[in-house]
């Protein structure tokens, strides 16, 4: 346990916690005892006073009457109990000393010794130690003093004489408790220290293992991480460094495999220039064993192998040289081979290492003869192709045009080369042409750009240009190659192409390509605007879906007419995308493309056209002063009403209603003033009259009424009705004075036989009119039937 | 309390506590009772004495069925009052208060062993030798010095004056001190507060140890021939058995380290049983001092010259 306890690191901890804890001890001890030894002269003196003044208390009656027995007495006898007090001595001024001893007592004469020492006190000081702070000599005594006063006069000195041997042996006692007891809690510390450091003495000891692993080279151990604190760490680092060490030992065990299974020769000079190490490959070059280099100078290498530029390359030792060489092999064969020298530097200072790499060109070069030969023949490819090829550098600048290219310019190919090319773009065209070049040349980006090129006649023609990166075998960027295809006839036709459309766009009439299926194909600008849709949209619509007047059940009729006629011309309507439905005329067009049938329809909107049409039909039966129903109309209506009494056998009335004296009001207030009062009439009779009544201007001032459904009463009744309202009707005159009132005469007419006709109805209430006015106006009169 | 004095005085009771206890009665509870004055206690108190037998007592008898207790009356006649009642079964004190109730008390008596004297001791009168006194008649007037409990001391100092035809101490000297002990009494002298002192030889041995000044400036000039200065002894009633395991017990007290301190303090060895004959020469002494006072003696000093020094003794 002990030699487990005190060895290893917590042995090394242990022995040095032990000793500083001791010495830190002994430390505080030192200072401990400084402050006991104060702490005991205080208590000295305390006691001393306390002792002092009560033997004083005791004993000075006795002393006042010179009874030194008593004293004597009473001093032994306290000092027999109170083994720490040594003596107690009265001394007096003459010099007589009462020395008391615990198992003695004596006078002495003559002596001043403790006369004086209580004497010679400060007058603040009560008392006086003698060999106070000599703590360690525990056969002396420390001495307490105090002067003797009786009645007021100084009799003497009291001295009392304190064992130090008491103190000593108690703070001995204290100070071997202290001890044993710090030197006992340090070994119980220490063992429970080590008790508690089990595990962490454990775990140190499996990284010892563990350590010992790795330097007998098995780099795959491992470490807990999780042990404590720095341990863990620890374990962490080492299981790093293990990683690391495998990474860098797997590396250079690669890099052996790698130098001894490589094809290129190594040949390793120290720094004194001789060959220490070669690998395999250098049979291959030299046809003789690496051991026959061994210790060769490099001249003497250089000159073996017919290397005469090893020497100089050698001088240079900071920079990586190579260059191609043939190695002359023993028998006298060469090998292609790159030399390549590269210095390494050792760890001493100075010159370092120097290797010296071969490989093995044939391959390459038999790879740059097949290259010069493939592209001999790219040349020759180009030079046939009927398109214009260029080839550019990485700088941007065209180092080479096929014979196509030159023919076409006419120009040299030294113009050409360089940015002479660019001389035969057409102005138009310069700018956005050299932006896309180079553009895409910074980007190393393939391009396409279609531009004009000038020919050997000056004539420009378009040309598409496809530009591609080129990338070599190593993955370089090393120019740009291009293609120019001439597509001037194709431009043309585009042109052509959309001239026709932009007419098409422009045209007065919506124009549809629709297909046998009624599927719309395409369709113009203005088809688009009108109907609200976009081409996109449009050309996912049928006609049904434009054309509510359309029916899908009709539409294969409908193509057989077009089909036969060739063409239609017919009305319809459309319907815009919002909902709105204008009326259309539409003229269908049939034909025949690459086998397919199309049918081409020019579409014009008619609205205009239509309203144009009922606003002459509505001027036909409205009069237009009144609003009324014109003559013409109201005939029509008087017919078709008066058919419908008699088929249903229902009353019908007729009324004719005149202005009374209506020439006058021309004549008196102007044409304005008779046209003001024929409206104002027609405005009473529709204030009066049913919507089923119909109200007709037959003439001038004149106006029939039919009244369906009522009999003569009835008539009766809305005559007068009506001629009252006349009658109190006041019409105000523009150009001031009384407002001019008018009146009208009312001949009616019922249907009395179903043999009655209009003519014969007209005929009667005409003359019920007649008689109204003859018999004073203002009034209604009934025909006689 | 004076410690020297108490444990002297302990002794002292101790003393007569072991003279006493082989007459003890035997009480119903096994309880002897036994009593003293404290004339024969001398410096120490009355409770002091008793809680300090009683303690050692029951420490010496705690393995006998008997148990023995002592109480200390104030004066000789109250004690002899109490032993007249019977309250209590056994007495000590010093010669002069044992023999005037030895007929009532037992054979077995114990006193206190002195190293190289035996039970006996002897009484010495002591004088400053610069005074030059070498008779007991040259200190008439002299100031003596007395400590209490010296009642057998001052039969044998009274003896000697009367012998000379002298008075009595009272008349002979002009002033009598007292002092707490005979060492003290000593002192007295060697400091000249007094000029004669009478005390037991050990005792004067005692005080020259504690200051070898005391044997150079004080000198012996009567020394008496060997006494048994105090005793104690039970009641005759007390069966044999009783008193010798009382006897056996006490003996043993100096074999415990109580015991011996108490012992040592008055430089006593043992607890031992005396003979009639070891008590003879003191009951002679004291026959001799009844018989020489009945004489009546011869004319004092006057007591103008008496009443003169204890004044001027006063007045100091």
């Amino acid at each position: 346990m002990f030699s487990r306890i005190f060895s290893g690191i917590f042995g090394h901890f242990f022995l040095r916690a032990f000793v500083i804890q001791s010495a830190l001890g002994f430390a505080i001890l030192a200072v401990v005892l400084s402050l006991f030894n104060f702490v005991s002269d205080r208590m000295a003196v305390e006691q001393g006073r306390t002792f002092a003044n009560s033997t004083l208390a005791a004993t000075i009656d006795a002393l006042y009457k010179n009874e030194y027995g008593n004293i004597v007495d009473y001093c032994m006898g306290i000092m027999k109990n109170t083994p720490n007090i040594d003596f107690i001595v009265y001394s007096n001024k003459n010099g007589t000393e009462l020395l008391i001893k615990p198992e003695r007592w004596s006078i002495e004469e003559k002596s001043l010794h403790y006369y004086r020492l209580g004497f010679e006190l400060p007058e603040w000081q009560a008392y006086a130690l003698e060999d106070a702070g000599r703590f360690f000599n525990p056969a002396s005594s420390f001495v307490f003093s105090r002067p003797i006063v009786i009645g007021g006069q100084q009799w003497g000195v009291l001295s009392v004489g304190f064992s130090k041997k008491a103190y000593f042996y108690s703070i001995l006692e204290f100070y071997f408790s202290v001890t044993a007891l710090g030197i006992a809690a340090g070994l119980i510390s220490l063992y429970l220290f080590f008790i508690s450091t089990r595990r962490i003495r454990s775990q140190l000891a499996d990284l010892e293992g563990i350590a010992r692993k790795l330097s007998e080279g098995q780099l795959t151990v491992h470490a807990k991480e999780s042990s404590i604190g720095e341990v863990g760490l620890l374990g962490t680092s080492i299981n790093a460094m293990s990683r690391a060490l495998k990474e860098k030992s797997d590396r250079l065990e690669q890099l052996v495999r790698v130098v001894e299974q490589t094809d290129d020769a190594f040949v390793l000079f120290d720094d004194t220039r001789h060959v220490i190490f070669t690998n395999d490959a250098l049979v291959k070059f030299t046809g003789r064993p690496g051991s026959f280099f061994m210790g060769m100078t490099l001249t003497e290498f250089g000159h073996l192998l017919n290397l005469s530029e090893l020497e100089r390359m050698s001088q240079d030792q900071l920079v990586t040289q190579c260059c191609d060489v043939a190695v002359t092999k023993m028998d006298q064969s060469t090998v292609d081979a790159e030399l390549r020298l590269e210095s390494i530097s050792s760890d001493k200072a100075g010159i370092g290492y120097l290797l010296v790499v071969l490989s093995d060109i044939t391959d390459r070069k038999l790879a740059e003869i097949s290259l010069q030969e493939s592209e001999k023949r790219f040349r020759s490819l180009a030079n046939a192709a009927p398109t214009l090829i260029w080839v550019a550098g990485a700088d941007k600048l065209c180092s080479w045009f096929n014979n196509t290219w030159v023919s076409y310019t006419g120009r040299s190919l030294e113009q050409e080369i360089g940015n002479g090319w660019t001389e035969g773009i057409h102005p138009d065209d310069f700018t956005r042409c050299l932006e896309t070049y180079t553009s895409s040349f910074d980007a190393r980006l393939p391009f396409s750009m279609e531009y004009r090129l000038r020919n050997h006649q000056g004539e420009y023609r378009w040309f598409i240009e496809v530009g591609r990166p080129r990338i070599d075998e190593n993955g370089n960027f090393v120019g740009y190659i291009g293609m120019l295809t001439d597509i001037n006839d194709r431009k043309m036709m585009e042109q052509t192409m959309r001239l026709a459309q932009f007419s098409l766009d422009n045209a007065d009439e919506e124009i549809f390509w629709i297909n046998s299926e009624a599927r719309i194909l395409d369709a113009n600008s203005l088809a688009c605007k009108a109907l609200g849709y976009s081409k996109e949209e449009l050309v996912r619509l049928s006609v049904a879906d434009i054309d509510p007047v359309f029916l899908s059940e009709n539409w294969a009729d409908h193509w057989q007419e077009l089909k036969e006629k060739g063409s239609l011309r017919f009305e319809s309507a459309h319907r815009t995308r919002d909902g709105r439905v204008y009326p259309t005329e539409i003229l269908a067009n049939y034909f025949e493309y690459e086998g397919h049938e199309y049918n081409c329809a020019f579409v014009r909107d008619i609205t205009e056209h239509k309203q144009l049409e009922e606003d002459l039909k509505r001027q036909a039966h409205i009069d237009f002063l009144t609003g009324l129903c014109s003559r013409g109309h109201f005939m029509e209506q008087s017919e078709v009403e008066l058919s419908r009494a008699i088929r249903y056998q229902s009353p019908f009335s007729l009324l004719m209603m005149d202005v009374d004296f209506f020439k006058q009001v021309n004549d008196t207030h102007g044409h304005k003033v008779g046209d003001y009062v024929l409206k104002k009439l027609a405005e009473i009779c529709r204030s009066i009259l049913r919507d089923v009544d119909v109200i007709g201007r037959i003439g001038g001032e004149e106006f029939a009424i039919l009244l369906p459904e009522t009999d003569k009463d009835e008539a009766i009744d809305v005559a007068e009705r009506l001629r009252g309202a006349v009658a109190n009707e006041k019409v105000p005159l523009s150009a001031g004075g009384l407002p001019l009132h008018f009146t009208v005469s009312i001949g009616l007419v019922s249907l009395a036989s179903k043999d009655d006709n209009m003519d014969v109805l007209f005929n009667l209430a005409d003359k019920a009119l007649y008689e109204a006015k003859n018999s004073g106006r203002n009034r209604v009169c009934v025909a006689e039937q | 309390m004076n410690e020297k004095l108490m444990r002297s005085s302990v002794v002292s009771l101790f003393l007569l506590i072991a003279v006493a206890s082989p007459a003890l009665a035997e009480t119903a509870k096994n309880t002897i009772l036994m009593g003293g004055s404290t004339n024969g206690l001398r410096n120490t108190t009355q409770q002091d004495a008793e809680i300090t037998f009683n303690t050692l007592l029951d420490d010496a008898l705690k393995n006998s069925d008997l148990k023995l207790n002592i109480v200390v009356f104030p004066t000789t006649e109250e004690l002899y009052a109490a032993f007249d009642r019977g309250e209590i079964d056994g007495l000590f004190g010093s010669a002069v208060e044992y023999f005037p109730r030895e007929d009532e008390l037992g054979e077995d008596t114990m006193a206190l062993g002195f190293k190289g004297t035996g039970v006996k001791q002897r009484f010495v009168v002591v004088v400053r030798r610069a005074d030059g006194a070498a008779q007991i008649a040259a200190l008439k007037n002299k100031r003596i010095t007395l400590a209490r409990g010296q009642d057998i001391e001052a039969v044998f100092l009274n003896t000697l004056l009367l012998r000379q035809k002298l008075p009595e101490i009272p008349k002979f000297f002009s002033e009598v001190r007292d002092s707490k002990n005979p060492n003290v009494a000593l002192m007295d002298v060697f400091f000249a507060k007094s000029d004669v002192t009478i005390v037991r030889e050990n005792e004067f041995a005692t005080a020259t140890e504690l200051n070898p000044q005391l044997g150079k400036n004080l000198v012996i000039i009567e020394k008496s021939e060997p006494y048994v200065p105090a005793m104690g002894s039970v009641r005759k009633n007390l069966t044999k058995g009783k008193v010798t395991e009382l006897v056996n017990a006490l003996k043993k007290i100096y074999g415990t380290e109580t015991g011996k301190k108490v012992l040592s303090y008055s430089q006593a060895v043992s607890l031992e049983t005396i003979t009639r004959e070891d008590k003879q020469s003191i009951r002679d002494l004291v026959i001799e001092y009844r018989s020489l006072k009945a004489v009546p003696p011869p004319p004092a000093a006057s007591t103008a010259q008496a009443t003169k020094a204890r004044v001027r003794k006063n007045v100091q």
